[in-house]
């Protein structure tokens, strides 16, 4: 069966420190107020009364997401201009020159992994360093993570290796686009519809 | 997070404008095409004025919609994926209709009685107008977006196209009456008024219970809808109440006011009501997921 590419990544023990973050943007140069990837910081709970005592539930976890070239990718299936397109290997990619900057993917895309760069005009993102990867290499997300907790590498090797887990809060039902994503949860990850958790750096990411 | 709607201005109009063309073109087209010719909608100078006005609004809709791209060379790949993308399927189907519009408006022109030539291009023109509106409103049900994936946006577009197409008509006429005072006494005329009045309510009452079942739907869409109707609320409540008022207070004047200067204000009312609706529709988004 052919390969389709996908990343696995263990929120269990992700400390958020932003390195995959800062690696990608480093690598691909890119502009103020663009980021493939993104470190999400989930905060929640809170601190109770018991008789003279405090007791917490206080807690916190990462989830490192950038595009997952997706199963069912929404954005190849919208884009008018056939700039993004799915090689065979599961990468999706956009094609700058196709591209007319129509954004349409980045209203369809749950992970909000196209992002449109003003200077160019065009959408842009995550890539899968199909340039290292060329070259035998990981991307540079990937070997820069001081944790060892981003891998990445055939789909159906990493859910033989890790399970089949790619729903946490705060992600999106994966029946949407079936991304290429499988984690290792973290024990207070909880479905987005429960009460008391949030995004705590909504605005850097 | 940024205001959706704020950087979206020029899809607004280029929805409003394309789907008041198509609302203009199908009305127009519905009385040229029933009544016995010739008829005042079928020869003259109101036909002519009509036409030109759809091609304008199409035109100037299409322009806008040009100004939204980041890239606009790219453009000419916008048809390669019609097999899938409702955009590319978009511009196919809006050329389409340009194109018949185009060849109706020759046709008044060159002065030719109204024959069969004539209906059938209205009768393709209708379905690839009608055609076009239901492609825009596919285009925005996208499964990742709750606020817009459901039954309210088709219903949204298609009485908004029928309601400004049918306050462009009554605009064209107004004017016309203005220089052609032998108009208004044709009895045709005070038939057609009565029962666009009479629509035109119709059309913002079922806007109105559209919108009414929308957001209690949203209330159960998880928190991509929640947000979607707390962004409503929390920072567009004065637009949103301005466009229900300005509706109803359109509706009003048309059915109850007497003087041309209170139909004239009705009919303004009720596209500026349209604009800001179409507004709220950007205003609103929230994409499922963070």
């Amino acid at each position: 069966m052919m390969k389709h590419y996908g990343f696995y990544l263990d929120t269990n023990s992700c400390t958020g420190c932003k390195a995959c973050q800062i690696a990608c943007k480093d690598k691909n140069n890119l502009p103020v107020g663009v980021l493939w990837r993104k470190v999400i910081e989930v905060q929640g709970g809170e601190w109770l009364p018991r008789g003279d005592a405090w007791l917490t539930s206080a807690m916190t976890y990462f989830v490192s997401t950038a595009c997952n070239h997706c199963e069912l990718p929404i954005c190849v299936e919208v884009c008018p201009t056939q700039a993004m397109h799915q090689r065979e290997d599961g990468i999706v990619q956009i094609d700058p020159v196709r591209c007319m900057g129509c954004r349409y993917c980045e209203m369809a895309c749950p992970y909000h992994a196209p992002q449109f760069d003003p200077v160019r005009g065009v959408m842009t993102k995550c890539n899968f360093c199909v340039d290292l990867l060329d070259e035998g290499k990981s991307p540079a997300c990937v070997s820069a993570c001081q944790m060892r907790v981003l891998h990445f590498g055939d789909l159906d090797e990493l859910r033989a290796k890790f399970g089949e887990v790619n729903d946490i809060y705060p992600l999106p039902d994966p029946e949407l686009t079936r991304p290429a994503l499988v984690l290792n949860p973290h024990p207070e990850a909880v479905r987005p519809d429960r009460s008391g958790v949030q995004i705590g750096n909504q605005e850097e990411i | 997070m940024m205001d959706h709607a704020r950087g979206e201005w020029s899809l607004i109009f280029f929805t409003t404008l394309t789907q008041m063309a198509v609302g203009a073109f199908a009305l127009w087209g519905l009385g040229a095409g029933v009544l016995p010719s010739p008829s005042v909608f079928s020869t003259g100078l109101f036909s002519v004025i009509l036409l030109s006005t759809v091609l304008a609004a199409l035109f100037l809709g299409s322009l806008s919609a040009t100004t939204h791209l980041g890239r606009p060379l790219g453009a000419v790949f916008s048809l390669s994926n019609w097999r899938r993308s409702w955009l590319s399927r978009e511009a196919l189907l809006a050329g389409g209709f340009g194109l018949m519009v185009m060849a109706a408006l020759v046709l008044r022109l060159m002065g030719t009685r109204f024959g069969w030539a004539d209906r059938l291009l209205i009768l393709i023109g209708m379905l690839a107008g009608f055609s076009l509106v239901w492609g825009i409103s596919r285009l925005y049900r996208l499964r990742t977006v709750p606020a817009w994936d459901n039954l309210a946006t088709p219903a949204a577009f298609f009485t908004t196209s029928l309601l400004t197409g049918l306050v462009a008509i009554r605009l064209i006429w107004f004017a016309q009456e203005i220089l052609e005072p032998i108009l208004t006494r044709l009895p045709m005329v005070a038939l057609f008024k009565i029962r666009s009045d009479l629509l035109i309510f119709l059309l913002v009452l079922v806007q109105a219970v559209f919108f009414c079942l929308l957001i209690i739907y949203l209330t159960q869409q998880g928190s991509a809808g929640a947000e979607s109707v707390r962004i409503l609320w929390q920072r567009h409540r004065l637009a949103l109440i301005l466009r229900w008022v300005m509706a109803a207070v359109g509706v009003l004047l048309l059915n109850l006011g007497t003087s041309p200067e209170q139909h004239l204000s009705a009919y303004f009312l009720l596209l500026a009501s349209e604009l800001i609706g179409r507004f709220l529709f950007y205003a609103f988004y929230q994409r499922t997921g963070f």
